[in-house]
């Protein structure tokens, strides 16, 4: 009841299987639909964010008092990470060396401790201190507004603008399951996290692991797509990429991290005439609400 | 009649013989396939991302004795085995578990420097077990059988 929230459209959490029993246990007691992080810093009380409040974990259940909360310890940072990778840390090492692993369901796992250099490049991260658990979660026709206002006669470029956490890959899920749905479409996921692992589709072909780069130059080529969903552009090679997407007449649909249309302008790799639609997401309101829609002149619609 | 089965004291003590050096026989397939089992995971380790445990359902079918899987999967689920290994010395008791305990922990090239740094000691152990095997094996037999004629030479 602590975190009932009425208005809860959240569906569908995806199991934590890898957390130890004791966190678990705490979390039976919690309301998951509100649950989007989970924080645990060696040392430190491990704590949730639920609808977006920091709420402890205690070995009772969700807790305010600090005091109450469970420790993190090196175990419990050793024990997750031994049950994601299912004691086969090598097999993740290209998600390791980006700071991230991601579990058979799609959640994603930030982490944190010593980078160990060879150069320049970053090869592993040993003595892991903190994790940063993203819950996932899919939110039923969160995508409907967008997808009815942009693709419902003309499919648009379009980028989807919003802090992290703010629920734009939990958007892209939904539009790639509508396109799929209502449209012949033929559709590429490009995910390189991982977090697309729970989407699949007659007409969905999900290139996981690979880089835009990379998969927008083979996957345009061999799999025809006629609309291309990706997470997250951040990179020269990531907005060079989506480019040649646009310009090769392939529809793009991605997201990008930022407040307003002020930090995309700002991003030293934003490319203008690459979208012909951004959407901007509201940051104080539930994950998945629209603040405004701009055209590719940056008028709002 | 006696005779006939004084004749079989030789036959019985040889094969009590055989019995004996069976431990060299097991020793020998649990080294050899250990020996296997490291350059499997070190080219899955190399060439694949596949995690321990789907390594573990594609040897199934390559070892030789399921012995050496059972502690192999012992190791990386509880880190210390049940299994009996009476057949083994002190020191290569303690490689197994120095060898399993640190795998799937490392990151790719940490691990294969960690297998690698093993290599030495497991070829020594798997040697060490192939040439006892071939050289106690046959002569476990043979004194058994030659215990078993001394007895039945003095018994008629």
């Amino acid at each position: 009841m602590f975190f009932f929230n009425k208005f809860s459209i959240y569906y569908n959490v995806i199991s934590l299987y890898f957390l130890s029993e004791e966190i678990q246990s705490a979390l039976k007691k919690a309301d998951l639909n509100a649950l989007s992080e989970i924080r645990m810093r060696v040392g430190f009380p491990i704590f949730g964010i639920f609808n977006g409040k920091k709420i402890f974990l205690s070995e009772k259940g969700p807790t305010i008092n600090k005091i109450d909360a469970i420790n993190c310890s090196h175990i419990d940072i050793k024990k997750c990470i031994e049950s994601v990778t299912e004691k086969s840390l090598y097999a993740f090492n290209d998600r390791l060396k980006q700071g991230f692993l991601t579990t058979k369901d799609g959640v994603r796992i930030g982490l944190a401790g010593d980078c160990v250099l060879d150069g320049e490049k970053i090869i592993t991260i040993k003595n892991i201190s903190s994790l940063n658990i993203r819950v996932p979660h899919e939110i039923k026709d969160c995508a409907k507004k967008i997808y009815d206002k942009l693709f419902l006669k003309e499919i648009y470029n379009t980028l989807i603008i919003a802090p992290p956490s703010k629920g734009k890959t939990t958007i892209l899920k939904d539009l790639a399951k509508k396109f799929n749905e209502y449209t012949n479409y033929s559709i590429m996921i490009i995910d390189e996290r991982g977090e697309f692992s729970n989407i699949s589709g007659e007409n969905i072909d999900l290139i996981k692991f690979s880089n835009k780069f990379y998969a927008l130059n083979y996957g345009l080529r061999s799999m025809s797509p006629q609309i291309v969903i990706t997470d997250e552009l951040q990179t020269k090679d990531d907005w060079q990429s989506a480019k040649t997407a646009a310009f090769s007449g392939v529809k793009i649909i991605a997201s990008c991290h930022g407040k307003n249309i002020k930090d995309l302008i700002n991003k030293d790799f934003f490319l203008k005439n690459v979208f012909e639609r951004y959407v901007v997401l509201d940051a104080l309101k539930s994950a998945g609400t629209i603040k405004e829609i701009y055209d590719s002149e940056f008028n709002i619609i | 009649m006696r005779i006939f089965f004084l004749a079989t004291i030789p036959l019985i003590t040889a094969f009590i013989g055989y019995i004996i050096s069976m431990k060299f026989a097991i020793s020998h397939e649990f080294w050899e396939d250990f020996s296997f089992w490291h350059k499997k995971i070190k080219s899955e380790i190399s060439f694949s991302q596949r995690s321990i445990l789907e390594i573990f359902n594609n040897f199934e079918d390559l070892n030789k004795s399921e012995l050496f899987l059972s502690v192999a999967k012992d190791y990386v689920k509880n880190q210390k085995t049940t299994t009996k290994l009476n057949f083994l010395r002190k020191e290569e008791k303690e490689f197994i578990n120095k060898y399993f305990v640190s795998l799937g922990t490392m990151d790719r090239d940490s691990q294969l420097k960690y297998l690698e740094s093993l290599e030495t000691e497991l070829n020594a152990f798997s040697l060490n077990a192939d040439s006892k095997n071939k050289k106690y094996r046959p002569l476990y037999v043979k004194m058994g059988f030659l215990i078993g004629l001394v007895v039945f030479i003095l018994a008629i």
